[in-house]
């Protein structure tokens, strides 16, 4: 018997496939289409928060929109649909994470922490506790069979879309049982298949958002659940000459340019001051020249290994929206490693990942604690001054994921 | 090939007995107002009243102290609000409709069998001088009958008034409102085999009518809108038929229950019933099996077709933690929990059924 779409021995009548519906588009699409093919299809959506609580106190419904979407869509198609609460996991394992993580100067991904203990622990248990055989996603990234069988995880076809870098933190495990039916595919593809199928969500547009933080407004969520992070505190250079005063280091990221409210420059040619290191300790923003934002030393924790060739060489990114940068990785203990990149870069940001990849193979990343000059580098005289960093470096959260 | 389906979820709402739908079908062919002066007018206040009378006998009560409303969540609401601003006692294990009404009110604890605690009530009495104390007579999620006598006349004795959610109870053990000493009752028709959208407020004797909804004169005012009159009726024919059958029904369901719990210890001998070591009414069992989810149980027993659930549901269909079993002092993260409800139209060989799922399930 050969192998159906999903690669199962078996008919697709006998396969059953939770499929975790977000209620956007792409996911819809990946549910209807499975159902369409004869699969045993269990629609699953995740209540995580509520607005409403959340952030305001306007009472809303604790069913969001989104859900109601996916509900309707699996009426539609007419496979079972359910909705599991997750509020209060989600609440620990990413906001309250979210929100700690501004609080002590990173800037956090929360949707890579989502993916790592909601989606595809939790979920992925209540998949497994179903008897499906797998469990299929809207996420726009590939799961390639290599030659000797073994399911690896590359970048998706679409550029555009490609979500491999939020998915980092997937284990081999969850992969071995994870199915992403749109990594081959363009968004337009998607979005024909949806209005081909009739489905309510075809018209929708992708979320930028990060989900839980309503008009990308983060700081308004984190001070309200940590009032401390509006704390005032000062803008010192390196030398710790305060420049100015600040409301909160949560206004500002690494590599930050604009906003710092301290007008003119550290030099006869006025140069503009970028933020350098949050002190949360301190509540200080330190700022300098942009010289001193290149950095060429990356160390990272949690580090997750998709790939056992102890591979060295690699190509990195450490936001999501780059061109990767060929690095070498130099691996520690418990879980840490060291990353030397060959030209130095800007904005690197502890909070955000750093991910590994090999052409379009992701091999595995960690999250970024730090980041440092090398003596080489800080040997290399100044003025040489290697990339010029882009007007806004660190804007981590402008592209995120849609599912 | 369509799955065999069976309902065990009486407790979130009844099917409506098919002798009521017969009465409905020909009462909803008519424009029966029953506050006009013409003669379909007369015809529907007729019924209302022939209906009132039903509602009454179940639960003892004068007909001329029954306000029919929308159901049970209306009824809540009316006696909470009105006492809104004054202090109100309820129980930890309240239903939604009355937790959220009054979400300052000051709670009474129940103890792991999830009966309220009588000691700490006399001392939150004492402490606090309540206008209104409201507890439920049965326990929506696991069953378990309140000593609402007792409760009514220690909240009388210091001064509070008493008001009484009945739903799960009506048609499960017999009410007396008189016995039970009970100030405000409420009642829903679709829990007993009616239809939905229809309820009354039952008053005791205090004198008092809390009104919630005004514009009209029906109800002698004390319920604006036109009357539902199907509903109403429906409601009345399922109020008799619960009274007629409560007997026959408690005995057959218990048996049932029995079936069902010896069968459940037999399969998963680590599984617990909650609420067991008080007394429970015999329709309702309520369930921890180890080392599960409730949502997974629920999702894999729907899947095989059996519709049950695991208490108070979210709008959205979600799952939540159940504020029951929380206040019970019950670890919910270490059990999945599920509720078997029956009712009239429940057969042994349902149980039967649900206990071989079970055993698949649990593998």
């Amino acid at each position: 018997m050969p192998v159906n779409t999903l690669g199962f021995p078996k008919p697709p009548k006998d396969t059953r496939v939770v499929v975790a519906m977000s209620g956007g588009v792409d996911s819809s699409v990946v549910a209807a289409l499975l159902h369409e093919q004869g699969y045993e299809v269990i629609g699953v959506t995740l209540q995580l928060y509520d607005h409403g609580a959340a952030t305001s106190a306007s009472k809303t419904c604790c069913a969001g929109q989104d859900i109601h979407d996916a509900r309707r869509v699996a009426e539609a198609r007419g496979f079972p649909h359910y909705v599991l609460n997750y509020e209060s996991r989600f609440r620990e394992s990413v906001i309250d994470d979210f929100a700690d993580r501004y609080l002590r100067g990173e800037t956090p991904i929360p949707c890579v922490r989502c993916n790592q203990s909601v989606k595809f622990q939790d979920l992925l248990k209540v998949a497994r506790d179903l008897n499906a055989d797998c469990m299929a996603t809207g996420h726009y990234v590939q799961r390639i069979l290599d030659s000797t069988g073994r399911a690896t995880l590359q970048r998706a076809i679409d550029p555009l879309k490609d979500q491999s870098y939020f998915l980092f933190a997937t284990t081999q495990e969850q992969l071995d049982f994870l199915r992403f039916p749109l990594g081959g595919w363009h968004k337009e593809k998607t979005r024909a298949e949806a209005q081909r199928l009739g489905l309510i969500t075809a018209e929708k547009p992708d979320s930028q958002d990060i989900c839980f933080v309503p008009n990308g407004d983060y700081t308004k969520i984190v001070t309200k659940l940590r009032p401390q992070a509006a704390t005032s505190g000062e803008i010192v250079d390196q030398q710790g000459i305060v420049l100015g005063k600040h409301e909160g280091i949560i206004h500002y990221t690494i590599g930050q340019r604009k906003g710092l409210g301290i007008g003119g420059g550290h030099n006869e040619d006025n140069s503009p001051y970028y933020v350098l290191a949050i002190d949360a300790a301190t509540h200080r923003v330190i700022v300098g020249p942009k010289e001193a934002l290149a950095k060429d030393v990356i160390e990272v924790n949690e580090c997750n290994w998709l790939d056992d060739t102890a591979q060295r060489r690699i190509e990195l990114k450490f936001r999501s929206t780059m061109k990767p940068v060929p690095a070498t990785i130099l691996p520690e203990e418990n879980g840490q490693a060291r990353i030397q990149l060959e030209t130095p870069q800007y904005g690197i940001s502890p909070g955000q990942a750093a991910v590994f990849y090999d052409g379009a193979r992701v091999l595995g990343g960690g999250w970024i604690t730090g980041s440092s000059q090398s003596q080489a580098l800080l040997d290399k005289t100044i003025e040489t001054g290697p990339i010029t960093p882009p007007e806004r470096e660190a804007d981590p959260q402008s592209v995120l994921m849609a599912e | 090939m369509k799955q065999q389906r069976i309902y065990l979820d009486y407790n979130a709402t009844a099917p409506l007995r098919p002798e009521i739908f017969l009465i409905l079908k020909t009462i909803m062919g008519e424009p029966l107002n029953a506050s006009a002066v013409h003669s379909y007018g007369r015809e529907g206040r007729k019924l209302i009243e022939q209906a009132r009378t039903q509602v009454a006998a179940l639960i003892k009560a004068p007909a001329a102290q029954v306000i029919f409303n929308s159901g049970a969540t209306e009824g809540n609401n009316t006696v909470l609000n009105h006492f809104s601003g004054e202090t109100i006692l309820i129980s930890a294990i309240e239903h939604d409709s009355i937790r959220e009404v009054i979400p300052n009110a000051l709670r009474i604890p129940v103890d792991t069998n999830g009966v309220v605690d009588l000691h700490a009530y006399e001392d939150l009495l004492k402490a606090h001088k309540p206008a209104l104390v409201s507890v439920m007579l049965v326990n929506n999620e696991t069953g378990v009958i309140q000593p609402i006598a007792k409760i009514a006349a220690m909240a009388h004795s210091h001064g509070a008034l008493m008001h009484c959610d009945a739903v799960q109870a009506a048609g499960r053990i017999p009410i007396d409102i008189v016995e039970l000493g009970v100030d405000f009752l409420t009642l829903s028709s679709h829990k007993i085999g009616g239809p939905q959208g229809a309820g009354a407020l039952v008053l005791g004797l205090c004198g008092i009518t809390p009104i919630l909804l005004h514009g009209g004169g029906q109800e002698k005012k004390a319920r604006a809108g036109t009357e539902n009159v199907a509903g109403i009726v429906g409601l009345g024919a399922a109020a008799e038929l619960a009274l007629q059958k409560l007997e026959g029904e408690q005995e057959r369901l218990k048996m049932l229950q029995h079936k069902l719990e010896t069968g459940l210890q037999q399969i998963i001998p680590a599984s617990v019933i909650y609420g067991q070591g008080a007394p429970r009414v015999s329709n309702t069992t309520l369930i921890g099996i180890p080392a599960k989810t409730s949502e997974s149980l629920l999702m894999n027993f729907d899947l095989s077709g059996i519709a049950l659930s695991n208490g108070a549901a979210c709008s959205s269909g979600s799952v939540k933690p159940s504020h029951v079993l929380q206040a019970m002092k019950i670890d919910t993260a270490q059990a999945g929990t599920v509720r078997i409800s029956t009712g009239w139209n429940t057969h042994e060989s349902d149980i039967d059924h649900f206990l071989a799922v079970l055993e698949k399930i649990s593998r």
